[in-house]
């Protein structure tokens, strides 16, 4: 059931390598700089100057194979897709002639290079998300963005709410076990098979499941003021 | 309605919930509100099987949101949204790795909802009840705006031509957004507070006359 599946706080996997230990504005900045730089490449070779690198790091980073693997399976059907619109934009199958076999060549081979191009966009941020833990992310954001501030975009407030975030899923995991237990125990079943009722059970969770998030979250912002946090100022450091 | 009938959600109980409310608390429910109806939109996904572009319910909740909380809250409850993507949430349609989405050839239509956002609050505004002609310009704009975003991204990644790039990112969606945006203004109209006091009066005097 979708209630009792894991909900996965980001891929962030630690090990002990200098690039978990590299400033994580620097990634965020090489991050983009890299996407950017794809997208505006010229030339076949020049893709081989950003393989080596990358895996490099791979190597470096310490996370074993079998994650990268999982990693790349996700965006399998990309592949395809990308592969069969170069195929079919550039071969014209409609159009027979002897030249068909020439053009399907040169839609294979830019197939290909469309693929490999997107494989080191996902194999960097597949690196990044992985050796960057989420508060370093919401770190790095807010001081990067901060120039955003004076046209009145309310950045620290965001990376606030985003940290929050962050440590509500936890809780709310949390209570919905407790929740399913508790209602389990009074007699209701989550795995009828008519649809239906199902969805019955489901909605039976929802209004004790919102009430004690509030009450949670009223007891974090008590916590959090006590500390004193102060939302206008927003001057308070994050760790409360 | 059948599938509610024997439940009992308590909503009296959660609404009665003693929160103080200040003003600037009730924006932020609201941008964590549209976040979360944002990846909820997500969810709701269609995937055709030759553009990396996904049909979601995104586009409705992005002109809502630009709707109800103005222009400047909108585009910050929109900027929340990639936010968390951008820490690895699953909130972007397909789920995982989310700064990759970001980067990748359907990042433009992410950053297109934060300037849609900001288009739809700019034009429509708070307070004022619109008109069915202005709300729906200036959804259409917004969402023109959208597409033009996500398209240049799409072509610059794609490497195609033109022709190409609307067939992938543009062609496909007309309908479903002309839907979208009928929906949103009809909720957006039937929502407002002085619409709906002006139909109580309507009725109202209908009820007198007869």
């Amino acid at each position: 059931m979708f209630l009792k599946r894991d909900i996965s706080l980001g891929q962030y996997i630690y090990r002990e390598s200098f690039i978990h230990n590299l400033d994580p504005r620097l990634k965020l900045i090489s991050l983009f700089v890299i996407g950017i730089w794809l997208i505006f490449l010229k030339g076949n070779i020049a893709l081989l100057f950003f393989c080596l690198p990358l895996i490099y790091m791979v190597f470096k980073s310490r996370i074993p194979f079998k994650i990268w693997y999982k990693g790349f399976r996700i965006f399998l059907w990309f592949f395809f897709i990308i592969l069969f619109f170069y195929i079919w934009s550039e071969s014209r199958p409609f159009q027979i002639d002897i030249a068909f076999f020439l053009r399907l060549r040169n839609g294979l081979s830019s197939g290909v290079l469309a693929a490999i191009r997107w494989a080191i966009l996902i194999g960097f941020c597949l690196l990044f998300t992985m050796t960057t833990s989420p508060p370093e992310i919401t770190t790095a954001l807010e001081s990067l963005l901060k120039p955003l501030k004076k046209i009145g975009f309310p950045v620290h407030e965001l990376s606030i709410m985003a940290g929050l975030t962050l440590h509500f899923l936890p809780v709310l995991k949390e209570e919905t076990d407790r929740l399913i237990r508790i209602k389990t125990v009074q007699g209701i079943d989550f795995e009828a098979d008519n649809f239906i009722e199902r969805l019955q059970n489901i909605i039976r969770l929802i209004s004790p499941l919102i009430h004690r998030l509030f009450r949670h979250s009223e007891t974090l912002a008590m916590a959090m003021e006590s500390r004193g946090y102060s939302y206008n100022k927003a001057n308070a450091e994050r760790d409360v | 309605m059948k599938i509610f009938s024997n439940i009992d959600i308590n909503i009296h109980h959660i609404l009665s919930y003693p929160i103080n409310l200040s003003e600037n608390l009730n924006h932020v429910l609201g941008v964590m509100l549209f976040a979360i109806l944002m990846t909820l939109g997500a969810f709701v996904r269609i995937h055709l099987p030759f553009t990396p572009v996904p049909i979601t319910l995104q586009t409705l909740f992005m002109l809502l949101s630009g709707a109800f909380l103005g222009c400047g809250w909108g585009t910050v409850s929109m900027g929340f949204y990639l936010i968390l993507g951008a820490l690895g949430l699953p909130v972007f349609a397909g789920a995982s790795s989310g700064i990759l989405y970001i980067l990748g050839p359907t990042g433009g239509y992410l950053l297109g909802f934060m300037i849609g956002a900001w288009i739809v609050g700019h034009i429509i505004g708070s307070g004022s009840c619109p008109s069915w002609k202005l709300i729906i310009s200036s959804f259409s704009l917004a969402t023109i705006s959208l597409y033009v975003l996500g398209i240049t991204q799409l072509m610059l990644w794609s490497r195609t031509s033109l022709k190409n790039a609307l067939f992938m990112g543009f062609i496909p969606f007309i309908p479903g957004d002309i839907l979208k945006i009928l929906l949103a203004a009809s909720i957006l109209k039937l929502s407002h507070p002085i619409s709906r006091s002006q139909r109580k009066i309507k009725i109202n005097q209908k009820g007198n006359e007869e």
